[in-house]
């Protein structure tokens, strides 16, 4: 796998590659006559900011009305003027992304003996009026004031993390769901890239360490856009996450930081119980922190600048495997038991190892003026990241080697033709993910020297076996263990719970023993190319017009090579029994003729196309309406190049209505109504459209081949093969598809403070899915509800929310954003991300694999968190004129996640059967967290200044369970049919008086049914699998010249 | 503006309908047939067959209206070739000894060997007292020495890759053993020999359906039986899968809960299928040759 060296990326800095910030926003206004009210002409208005290089002029039109398009975010200073008329100006203006500021400006007569002064000089909006976008425009004044970011994997503070302040946005496993989303329906841009995980469609993924990954530091601003996002962010049902990196400037500015976040200053985090093994693992961070440095400035004044950065961040956590004793009575006939039911422990032996992970990050940007008005950038970045777990000798237990690298390089021209008229935006780029999933020793997949030749191997014995069984144990605690070959027979049941008798399991009950090597290794390389190109066209009349239309290609490649450590999985219940193979890489070439793969190749593409067209009309600066509409194809191709999936004709309407009743940007009713269509990433593409090899095989423990024995009539009895070939598409597809409808009122209530309340529905239409008509046997691509899918349920995904927010721009000192959600996410399907199984398949997940699966799927879904609670308090003291104080303030609170019943299926497997409707479980408890920073920023000089920082995490070290075990068995149970629920049981039940529900429910017992034990229900159900992070301290220096 | 506007527009259009022309339709897969991804089944398809010849020597046992068959595609990655094996049932089931194989020998008597209590295996012969039988404990297997490995129960086939108007094809297949002759216990305490026998089954003008409707689940073709002196042809449509009823609701591809049906029968709903008592099967009562639209 190729990588960027680094040695290319410290040049790429420090000569600069180019680059250009976003320029997305807007500054408009009338200029008026104070003394007669008329529209002035030929206003000149000069707009300058550090965020833009040299200034920016227009004059006025007829109407006295002005309009700078293409704007870089930043703040900013205005100057409106016309000879025989005072000048006006106007500063600390704050222009966000991809929004826009009205301006209005009244200009007095000049009158020689009076001093030049406006007779009214009009605060600038703080409602951008002109559209109907929902979210958080986070600036470098709220992250560098506000306790937010924890680091990531690799100890980064990635921007990511700062979705987490805008309403309605939940955590999910592999980042935030937005709006009742799920994290791969997100689009994801740094500086007019996309740079979504192309294979995923989410920025983490299941294999590397991370995505694409920028730290705070390099950062100007984050758009996260919730609802109602600008028409060139296409082909994403969820959010917008929108990251603006720092550009250069005519002066030179630099700074120099570090960050530690000591482990001795972390709470230890509560222990994840297991009560069916023995064998705990435990995760303590060590240390973790990240230094870097950045400098911007000016090759030539005026003409060609420069930004640069380099980070690196590590993180080490101490891993501890325990080997816990249950401590039992004199007996042996039962457990002894804490107070609160749970089993009574002992440790008895302990190993721990250090697993590192590391970033090294680093951003290059040269932008050139060539003439007023039209500019060229260039950007590049790249994150390097690598995390190592080393063994617990001789043991797996998660060893292994993970890397990510994503680079990024993008060409951007901006211009501006027919006197300013129309606006000429295009940008070309290219994104590389290369991502590895390896043995700690670095070995290659499907290699067999190394770890990499070493298969892995699982015992799921039930009885429980010993620990005995399989290590050795120290002198002095061993014979508080069972021997090996101890077979339990008694049973105790506590909290309706039954195991069997033992000190020392670590099988059955769900519990494996893994040893060897590390199953599944990964290597891929994607690469996008993207270009893009829009022109905005400004034009009167009958009020104001802006007219965008926009065009965007995008190819994207994945290469993979997949294998399994030793060529094959195996599962076993106990050492020297027969041994399974059920993961391998291997086809049959004939009857039982298996041929093995060390490793299997896979390329599959993708072709993505949008033209959008969108034209805004303001009458009278009061009423804006809008109406675009956006046209997008996308083809999927499979490995072999050949055409595998078609989506064409995806139209994607908008219409808004926005009506300002103060005509001064300082208020805003709204209505917005949108279709966003959904990418489907090119997992689907490799496992569905590309063909799958795998053979289900039998051994005995010295590896010989042994007969299967399945159907004599199978024309291949001893070797059968597992993985399905390319899957049919349904001739009638339609693409996957989010509507929308938002409403809401925005109001400037006193200076710089907006408070609004805002409405929201959204519903998820056309999923699309692999499901089985014929109970597993025969899979095809399609509509759940429609077509070839006519016979499942359709896809259902509804949201409600009501977000009541206020928020106030940083000034004179303090800021402060404050929002409540209150929202209902219900349906059966979750999106591309399946939260319950944590299964990231898009396209392919197991919702709707078989018909015998659909039965009680219908509720509320994880992402469901009824109410939300986010706060951001900051405020600056200035102590002196060198020395400023700063601290900041953060709650979140969220509602839990709805707990459902799940349980074994004889096709699916474990968890994928709903036993009761979902949901029913109740709901893990709520989250609170507090955390502060404080600071103080020292000013040494003019140009240089020093921040400390102290962050503290978590301040109450709440350790509230945020996941819980969803497996009430691993038994094949009855679906119970609760829909009258009538009976007092099931409304008990229902009701959450019942934890289990054991009462209502049945198992299958061949073709009969009977009632569940005790001991078919998993005795880890509803408890904590994942808790809150714990309270834990930063400490961050910053040096500034 | 205007000559900004049409510009936009035309671009649009034009390139949109060139897009969507260059792909209008969803591909169609490879060939294949199906391949179960169930661990514990393998099931075959169940084949119906319509008798077009029979030669006197055929008995009545010897006559068929249904064979299960086994059936499966097997290519190697990116390549183009691909083959197709069937394993009849039939021919199986002799070498696993649970076909009844017909025997003239007269004192192999049904009647007289059960001394008149009911066998059901003399029903399978023909009218009680008429139709001579082999009367064994148990079946017997049968085996082809020359073939002790069971390869000949399969019979292989190139199989065209692609399919051609939606049907994949494959060049005629045989499966053949040539059992050799036992010598078995009959329950009235005597032995009997069974004569070697040779079978042979030739499938020719098969025909795969490889369409949305019918993704490999259904197949045609024409059945050439040869057991010893019986020479017997068939036209033959088989589907997937064979599933073993007595009534209609074993049939039924959905789940139905307040049944205690928590699993469908894993046949296709299009197929719309129902119990034939007769043969203890479930068959479909649409044409599946002529499949219409999707109505699962």
């Amino acid at each position: 796998m190729s990588r960027t060296p680094r040695a290319v990326a410290l040049i790429a800095v420090l000569f600069a590659s180019l680059a250009l910030a976003q320029t997305t926003s807007v500054l408009t206004g009338t200029v008026t006559d104070a003394a007669t009210g008329k529209p002035l002409s030929e206003v000149v208005v000069t707009a300058t900011s550090p965020a833009i290089q040299g200034e920016r002029t227009i004059v006025t039109n007829a109407a006295g009305i002005y309009r700078m398009l293409e704007l870089s975010p930043g703040t900013y200073s205005m100057r409106f003027v016309k000879p025989g008329f005072a000048p006006f100006t106007k500063e600390a203006l704050e222009l966000k992304l991809d929004r826009t500021l009205r301006v209005n400006a009244q200009l007095a007569a000049e009158v020689k003996e009076v001093p030049p002064a406006p007779v009214a000089a009009l605060a600038p909006a703080v409602v951008d009026a002109s559209n109907a976008t929902q979210g958080l425009n986070v600036t470098r004044d709220f992250i560098d004031r506000v306790a937010l970011v924890r680091p990531n994997a690799t100890g980064q503070r990635g921007f990511e993390a700062l979705a987490q302040a805008a309403p309605q946005v939940p955590p999910d496993a592999y980042g935030f769901g937005i709006n009742g989303g799920v994290s791969p329906e997100n689009l994801y841009v740094i500086d007019g890239l996309t740079v979504n995980d192309p294979t995923y469609g989410s920025l983490r993924t299941p294999v590397g360490i991370g995505g694409a990954q920028l730290p705070l530091e390099f950062l100007e601003r984050v758009n996260v856009i919730t609802t109602g996002a600008p028409m060139e962010f296409g082909r994403a049902s969820g959010g917008v996450i929108d990251v603006v990196t720092k550009s250069g400037q005519n002066e030179l500015r630099g700074s120099v930081w570090g960050n530690w976040w000591p482990g001795a200053l972390t709470a230890n985090a509560l222990p994840i119980r297991n009560e069916a093994s023995s064998l705990e693992l435990l995760t303590r961070r060590h240390n973790t922190g990240d230094f870097g440095a950045d400098l911007g400035g000016a090759f030539i004044k005026d003409r060609l600048f420069f930004y640069g950065g380099v980070a690196q961040s590590y993180d080490r956590q101490r891993v501890t495997r325990n080997v816990n004793r249950f401590l039992l009575t004199d007996d042996g006939q039962d457990f002894l038991y804490e107070d609160s039911g749970a089993l009574r422990t002992e440790r008895i032996a302990q190993r721990s190892r250090f697993d590192d992970r590391s970033s090294f990050t680093w951003l290059a940007k040269l932008t050139l003026v060539i003439a007023p008005e039209h500019t060229v950038a260039l950007s590049m970045t790249g994150s390097p990241q690598k995390g190592v777990a080393p063994d617990f000798a001789p043991l797996g237990y998660g060893a292994g080697l993970d890397t990510t690298d994503s680079t990024t390089a993008s060409l951007r021209y901006t211009g501006s033709f027919l006197d300013k008229h129309l606006r000429v935006n295009a940008t070309l780029g290219w994104n590389r993910t290369d991502q590895a999933r390896l043995t700690n020793d670095g070995t290659r997949p499907g290699t067999t020297l190394g770890a990499a030749g070493v298969p892995q191997t699982q015992y799921r014995g039930n009885p429980p076996l010993s620990i005995r069984e399989f290590e050795e144990l120290p002198e002095g605690v061993a014979e508080l263990c069972e021997p090996a070959g101890f077979t339990p027979t008694t049973r105790a049941t506590s909290r309706g719970l039954s195991r069997f008798v033992m000190a020392c399991p670590v099988t059955g009950s769900g519990a494996a023993y893994t040893l060897g090597g590390r199953g599944f290794l990964m290597e891929s390389q994607a690469d996008r190319l993207q270009a893009r190109a829009d022109v905005s066209y400004f034009f009167e009349l009958l009020g104001h017009h802006v007219l965008r239309a926009g065009a965007d290609v995008e190819w994207t490649q994945v290469r993979l090579t997949k294998a399994y450590s030793g060529g094959v999985s195996l599962v076993g219940s106990r050492p020297g029994d027969p041994l399974v193979g059920q993961r391998d890489e291997a086809f049959l070439a004939g009857p039982d003729d298996r041929i093995p793969l060390l490793s299997v190749r896979s390329s599959p593409s993708q072709f993505t196309t949008g033209l959008f067209l969108q034209e805004s009309w303001n009458v009278l600066d009061a009423v804006t309406l809008s109406g675009g509409l956006r046209y997008d194809t996308q083809q999927l191709f499979a490995s072999n190049g050949q055409l595998g999936l078609t989506l064409n004709n995806m139209l994607s309407p908008r219409l808004g209505l926005i009506y300002d009743f103060t005509r001064q940007g300082r208020s805003k009713v709204f209505v917005n109504y949108a279709v966003q269509h959904q990418n489907l990433p090119l997992h689907l593409a490799d496992r569905g459209l590309s063909g799958q090899y795998s053979t289900l095989t039998r051994s005995d423990a010295d590896g010989n081949a042994l007969p299967l024995n399945v159907d004599p009539l199978s024309p291949s009895p001893d070797v059968v093969r597992l993985a399905a070939g390319r899957l049919m598409v349904d001739p009638s597809l339609k693409p996957m598809a989010k509507g929308e409808i938002t409403a809401g009122l925005e109001y400037e209530v006193v200076s710089n403070l907006r408070v609004g309340l805002v409405g929201t529905h959204n519903w998820l239409f056309n999923a699309v899915e692999d499901m089985s008509s014929g109970d597993g046997a025969t899979s095809f691509i399609g509509n759940p509800g429609a077509g070839m899918g006519a016979g499942f349920p359709a896809a259902e995904r509804k949201y409600f929310a009501a977000t009541l927010f206020a928020s106030r721009a940083f000034s004179n000192g303090w800021l402060a954003q404050g929002s409540y959600t209150l929202s209902s996410l219900y349906g059966n399907y979750s999106g591309l991300l399946r939260p319950e199984t944590g299964q990231l398949a898009p396209g392919l997940s197991g919702d709707f694999d078989l018909k015998s699966l659909q039965t009680n799927t219908t509720g509320p879904l994880p992402g469901d968190r009824t109410h939300q609670f986010k706060a951001y308090v900051a405020k600056d003291f200035e102590v002196s004129s060198d020395v400023t104080l700063l601290a900041g303030v953060t709650y979140e609170g969220l509602s839990g996640t709805p707990i459902s019943f799940l349980a074994w299926h004889p096709t699916a497997g474990d968890d994928a059967a709903f036993v009761l409707p979902r949901g029913s479980g109740g709901r893990t408890p709520f989250i609170h967290t507090v955390s502060l920073r404080g600071g103080m920023t020292w000013k040494v000089s003019k140009e240089q200044s020093i921040q400390v920082t102290l962050d503290l995490f978590n301040l109450l070290n709440l350790q509230e369970a945020t996941e819980v075990s969803q497996q009430l068995s691993n038994a094949q149970l009855v679906p119970a049919n609760v829909a009258d629920g009538k009976d007092p049981a099931t409304a008990a039940c229902l009701a959450g008086n019942s934890p289990t529900c054991q009462s209502i429910l049945q198992k299958r017992v061949g073709a009969a049914t009977a009632p569940v034990s005790t001991n078919d229900l998993n005795a880890n159900f509803k408890q904590p699998t994942a808790f809150q992070a714990p309270f834990s301290m930063r400490l961050g220096v910053r040096l500034f010249f | 503006m205007t000559r900004f506007v049409r510009l936009a527009f035309s671009t649009s259009l034009l390139l949109g309908a060139a897009l969507s022309s260059c792909f209008d339709a969803q591909p169609v897969p490879p060939c294949r047939v199906v391949a179960t991804q169930d661990f514990t089944r393998s099931p075959p398809y169940l084949a119906l067959l319509t008798s077009t010849s029979a030669s006197a020597a055929c008995t009545a046992e010897q006559k068929l209206t249904s064979m299960r068959i086994g059936v499966q595609d097997f290519a190697a990655p990116g390549s183009d070739e691909a083959s197709l094996v069937l394993r009849p049932g039939r021919l199986v089931d002799m070498v696993r000894g649970s076909v009844f194989t017909a025997d003239t020998d007269p004192r192999n008597n049904c009647q007289a060997a059960f001394e008149g209590r009911p066998n059901p295996r003399c029903e399978t012969c023909g009218p009680a007292g008429t139709n001579p039988c082999r009367v064994v404990e148990e079946p017997v297997a049968r085996v082809d020495p020359n073939d002790r490995d069971e390869k000949k129960l399969n019979a292989l086939a190139p199989f065209t890759p692609e399919p051609k108007a939606g049907v994949c094809l494959a060049p005629p297949l045989v499966a053949e053993q040539d059992f050799e002759a036992v010598s078995i216990a009959t329950v009235d305490a005597g032995t009997v020999m069974l004569p070697s026998l040779r079978v042979r089954y030739e499938f020719t003008d098969v025909k795969v359906f490889m369409t949305a409707e019918v993704p490999g689940t259904a197949f045609t073709a024409k059945l050439s039986q040869t057991e010893g002196d019986c020479v017997a042809t068939y036209e033959l449509v088989a589907f997937h899968p064979a599933v073993a009823c007595t009534s209609d609701i074993d049939c039924d591809p959905n789940v139905d809960l307040d049944a205690g049906r928590t699993r469908g029968s894993g046949i296709d709903p299009d197929f719309d299928p129902a119990c034939d008592t007769g043969i203890g099967f479930c068959v479909p009562r649409v044409d599946v040759t002529k499949p219409g639209l999707p109505k699962k």
